[in-house]
């Protein structure tokens, strides 16, 4: 129906994720119609659309969130790093650590916040005595911004801090198992402005190391944070292009109304 | 194009709009009125010239006013962006172009109400201008990049006659040393009507910018013309 911009921002070449002819159906509900693009390593895409474009389909797709829903199923491919995530033999466990996740709503495990990122090395075997968890921690908690607000209270519950602390934690509990990926589904929807600059700030920095792809449905906060925007609508991506050019110039129309606030 | 969900949009940026088309029109009346005055040697008509420009130093700075607030309420992006971005722009182009209207004005009390003896290509230059602007307003009403592009093409002409012009007058003057001061005079006015002309043609570049989001400054026209050509109209 709708072609994506015909000038790819990212080539395959480039794409360390690359999602070719995917499509998805919710039992007999086709969400997703066939989408192709690229992702690029350590560079931050954003998705962008109306509710029930497809986005956070999409986005689930990357580390299969959506095998878990019932009569769901999919066609097309998607690579990570030249393999196929959706292969018979692919340790969907092992996909999730390669391809973290931060929610809408912070999550943390209802455990102190030392065990928060200590939890997962512990299962994979990533930290194996008291001194190297320790300095994992820190470290993970230095890189999500966090350290300074938490390091005399590591033994307290999680839960107890606020919801921008909450999400910084989130976000250092994903990074402690080495991913590549950090998946972001609307990161910042639950939080105060200056949470959410605290996260984008993160966002910024992490895009160094990793490679980040955030769903939001707020239009300025992709247009600072990210480097690519992918336009979805009734699950087609209907535009996919450097962030500047999506903001200043968008090619196709429905990108522009969608944008501008001149849809419906 | 559709209207924004949010109503007040719309007319935020209409009313910036209209604020526009105003100052195009009197920067355009005062441009015309300061020829008449030095074509006739109306000394009063020049002094109201040079009073008008008041105004038009004041829609500018209404114009600033309405676009910060539109940043700041609306945050806008792609067209509107663009739109908003390129009014800023553009008042400051009408806004010299009036100080050079009031410029020739005063030139006009200057010589006391003689005309050019000699008045070489000012007429000329005079009608081109005038035209330019009309067109560069039509292109900006329209938002067509098309119209834009042909205001670009068409300044080389102003530029060629006054090239030309120099050279006669410098003849003229070699010629007829008594003129000398006279001729200075009008080789000021027409150095103005093609800083005008210079104005004119920024205003059709951010046209162009507005419509299709091409930055053409300092762009040959030619090149721009096959920017324009080579791209679907989506």
């Amino acid at each position: 129906m709708n072609e994506a911009s015909s000038a790819e921002p990212v080539s395959s070449a480039d794409a360390m994720i690359g999602i070719d002819g995917l499509r998805l159906w919710y039992g007999d509900h086709e969400v997703l119609h066939g989408v192709s693009l690229g992702i690029r390593e350590r560079h931050v895409t954003a998705f962008i659309g109306p509710s029930g474009c497809g986005k956070s389909t999409l986005l689930r797709c990357v580390n299969r969130m959506n095998d878990r829903i019932q009569g769901c199923r999919l066609e097309g491919s998607v690579m990570l790093d030249g393999t196929d995530i959706y292969a018979p033999d692919v340790d969907v466990v092992q996909l999730r650590t390669r391809v973290g996740m931060v929610f809408q709503k912070p999550n943390p495990f209802p455990k102190t916040i030392y065990e928060n990122i200590a939890y997962a090395p512990r299962i994979h075997g990533i930290a194996r005595n008291g001194v190297a968890m320790d300095e994992l921690v820190e470290n993970c908690l230095h890189r999500a911004g966090l350290w300074e607000e938490v390091k005399d209270k590591l033994q307290q519950p999680g839960t107890a801090l606020s919801g921008g602390q909450q999400q910084r934690l989130c976000i250092a509990r994903t990074i402690a198992v080495r991913p590549e990926v950090i998946l972001m589904d609307e990161p910042c929807s639950a939080l105060d402005p200056i949470a959410t600059a605290k996260i984008e700030e993160l966002i910024d920095e992490l895009k160094n190391e990793f490679t980040i792809v955030i769903v939001t449905h707020n239009m300025q906060q992709a247009a600072r944070v990210s480097d690519y925007t992918a336009f979805f609508y009734l699950g087609d991506l209907i535009e996919y292009a450097d962030t500047s050019t999506i903001f200043t110039a968008p090619n196709k129309t429905q990108t522009e109304d969608y944008i501008t606030g001149r849809f419906g | 194009m559709t209207d924004h969900i949010l109503h007040r949009f719309d007319k935020d940026l209409e009313d910036l709009n209209t604020h526009m088309e105003r100052m195009f029109k009197l920067v355009r009346k005062n441009i015309k009125q300061a020829m008449e005055a030095l074509f006739s040697g109306d000394i009063a008509l020049a002094e109201s010239t040079i009073e008008q420009d008041k105004a038009v130093n004041a829609l500018e700075v209404e114009v600033d006013e309405m676009a910060r607030q539109l940043i700041v309420i609306h945050q806008p992006v792609a067209s509107d962006l663009r739109f908003v971005f390129a009014a800023l722009k553009i008042v400051t182009d009408l806004e010299r172009m009036g100080d050079l209207a009031a410029s020739i004005a005063q030139n006009v009390k200057q010589l006391g109400g003689q005309v050019p003896q000699e008045d070489f290509q000012l007429p000329l230059m005079k009608e081109l201008v005038i035209e330019q602007l009309k067109a560069a307003r039509n292109a900006y009403r329209e938002r067509d990049p098309v119209k834009a592009q042909a205001v670009i093409e068409r300044d080389r002409t102003i530029d060629e006659i006054h090239a030309a012009n120099q050279r006669i007058m410098l003849t003229y003057m070699a010629e007829n040393p008594s003129l000398i001061s006279h001729c200075m005079a009008v080789a000021n006015i027409a150095k103005v009507i093609e800083r005008i002309g210079d104005h004119v043609t920024n205003v059709a570049e951010m046209v162009i910018y507005v419509a299709r989001g091409h930055e053409v400054r300092h762009t040959d026209p030619g090149r721009i013309l096959e920017l324009l050509e080579g791209e679907d109209d989506d």
